[in-house]
């Protein structure tokens, strides 16, 4: 297994600061309901959550299916566990998840792709491992999406970000058409959300 | 099935034999998930310790009373709180001086297989040894507990193409002979891999300093997570009553598998009938 030090100290530093400003924010409710709506949906025994930072998505999924969480900072694993949260915890990279094929029936990743060297190698990873995703992907191509985005991380150490070289990739509409297209991946349900600002999207693993 | 070109008689079967005899020569088998369950765990524990010896070697921890009649009770009570059936080899000396112990085993219902009779290295023995060695266990299984027996793991997981003549011939459906390739018929008996010996000094030796039941258990948990498929686990009990005596591991690793259910399908090897296609 290998860990992309400078992400992993650098999710260490906030996870306190990074779970106070997300709880209740706005498109964390709505992540929540549409993480609610899906499950559901597929019903899924177990879930695999990737990059589940202070566990605002565990404390919904544990009570519905057997998850196990991964997050490349240890601390934030620490930090969920802390909260009382009954999953099982790993600590590692999404770009190499120590997963065997078809060991999950759902993926849920929220809020990490953008953090991805190579979004469609992660996407093809992520479909070996279940058949079913719910991936959140933010879409930061368009000024007012530019505002958000400094809106959002001006609570945080931005400058950090940079300093500490963690990847960040905004996805416009063009680009997420492509990923998905490359990763060859069915598309069930897309849905746009936060005024058009964040993007939601139900896939599937071809059957072949 | 005619004994392919790689296989002399007496050879003791490796990795590489059992991978080929999956490519060439055996049937590769699938075990059919049902449902959503994505794992298939079995646990299974190795009994040979009698008179000062633990798997015909001299040991000093070595004390049969105490592990047949206080530890075993006690891992017992654990599998049935969480009411998990696991699969016990037991070698035939065993089964002559303790069958009491064993009854208790049988009825409550755990697959019970032979494990050699004094714990000899199957491989070196001929034809015939061999196959008087599996009919003597299979007559005392019969006498002792009333069960017949199904099951064989070779001791030291040493055995040659001619143990699978054998135990076909004798009417053994099971066995659990190597490692790490996937569930094969040869010659008609099924031969269901490891997935990991989870002893502690097997541990130890793969540079875990510290021998505490829960660091056993956290192993074990992370291998379950991590893997899909079927998934063996091989106990030997005097280890588990030597280092972790009040079943702590067992305990921990069946607490978190209670939290699993819906995904994970624990059983014994005679449970496999049903799912094995």
């Amino acid at each position: 297994m290998t860990l992309r030090r400078s992400s992993s100290k650098y999710w260490s530093q906030i996870a306190k600061r990074y779970y106070r400003a997300r709880r209740d924010s706005l498109d964390t409710n709505i992540l929540l309901n549409l993480l609610n709506e899906n499950i559901g949906a597929y019903n899924p025994h177990s879930v695999l959550e990737i990059g589940s930072g202070p566990g605002i998505f565990t404390e919904n999924l544990y009570r519905k299916a057997w998850t196990v969480s991964t997050d490349i900072s240890r601390r934030m694993l620490k930090f969920t566990k802390r909260r009382g949260i009954k999953a099982e915890f790993i600590q590692a990279d999404m770009e190499h998840l120590p997963f065997k094929h078809d060991s999950f029936d759902m993926i849920v990743a929220y809020r990490v792709l953008e953090y991805s060297g190579n979004g469609t190698q992660t996407l093809r990873q992520f479909s070996k491992i279940a058949p079913i995703m719910l991936v959140q992907i933010p879409r930061h191509d368009s000024f007012r999406g530019f505002m958000l985005l400094l809106y959002r991380w001006a609570r945080f150490p931005v400058l950090l970000l940079f300093k500490k070289n963690v990847r960040f990739k905004s996805y416009s509409f063009k680009s997420v058409a492509k990923l998905l297209k490359r990763s060859r991946l069915s598309q069930v349900r897309l849905i746009t959300y936060n005024n058009g600002l964040d993007i939601h999207v139900v896939l599937r693993r071809n059957q072949h | 099935m005619r004994i392919p070109f790689f296989l002399f008689k007496r050879r003791t079967l490796r990795f590489w034999d059992y991978w080929l005899l999956s490519k060439f020569s055996g049937k590769v088998l699938n075990i059919p998930r049902c449902g959503r369950i994505k794992k298939t765990v079995v646990l299974s524990f190795d009994v040979e310790t009698w008179d000062g010896k633990c798997g015909g070697q001299e040991e000093l921890s070595a004390n049969p009373e105490e592990e047949y009649f206080q530890y075993l009770p006690r891992l017992l009570a654990i599998l049935d709180k969480y009411s998990v059936k696991a699969q016990f080899f037991v070698c035939g000396k065993v089964l002559e001086l303790y069958s009491e112990a064993f009854e208790e085993v049988a009825r409550r219902g755990h697959g019970i297989g032979g494990h050699g009779y004094y714990h000899e290295n199957m491989s070196m023995l001929s034809c015939d040894s061999q196959k008087t060695v599996v009919s003597m266990v299979k007559r005392l299984m019969h006498k002792k507990l009333g069960v017949e027996m199904r099951s064989w793991r070779c001791p030291g997981l040493k055995a040659n193409i001619e143990t699978f003549k054998v135990l076909e011939r004798l009417g053994v459906r099971y066995s659990s002979n190597c490692y790490r390739v996937k569930p094969l018929s040869i010659n008609g008996v099924l031969e269901i891999p490891l997935s990991a010996r989870m002893d502690y000094h097997v541990l130890k030796s793969q540079g875990q300093k510290n021998t505490d039941g829960n660091l056993w258990a956290e192993y074990v948990k992370k291998k379950i997570i991590t893997s899909s498929g079927l998934l063996v686990f091989g106990m030997h009990t005097w280890v588990q009553k030597k280092y972790d005596p009040e079943c702590n591991g067992v305990e921990s690793l069946l607490d978190f598998l209670s939290s699993a259910w819906s995904s994970v399908w624990i059983g014994r090897f005679d449970d496999f009938e049903e799912i094995v296609v």
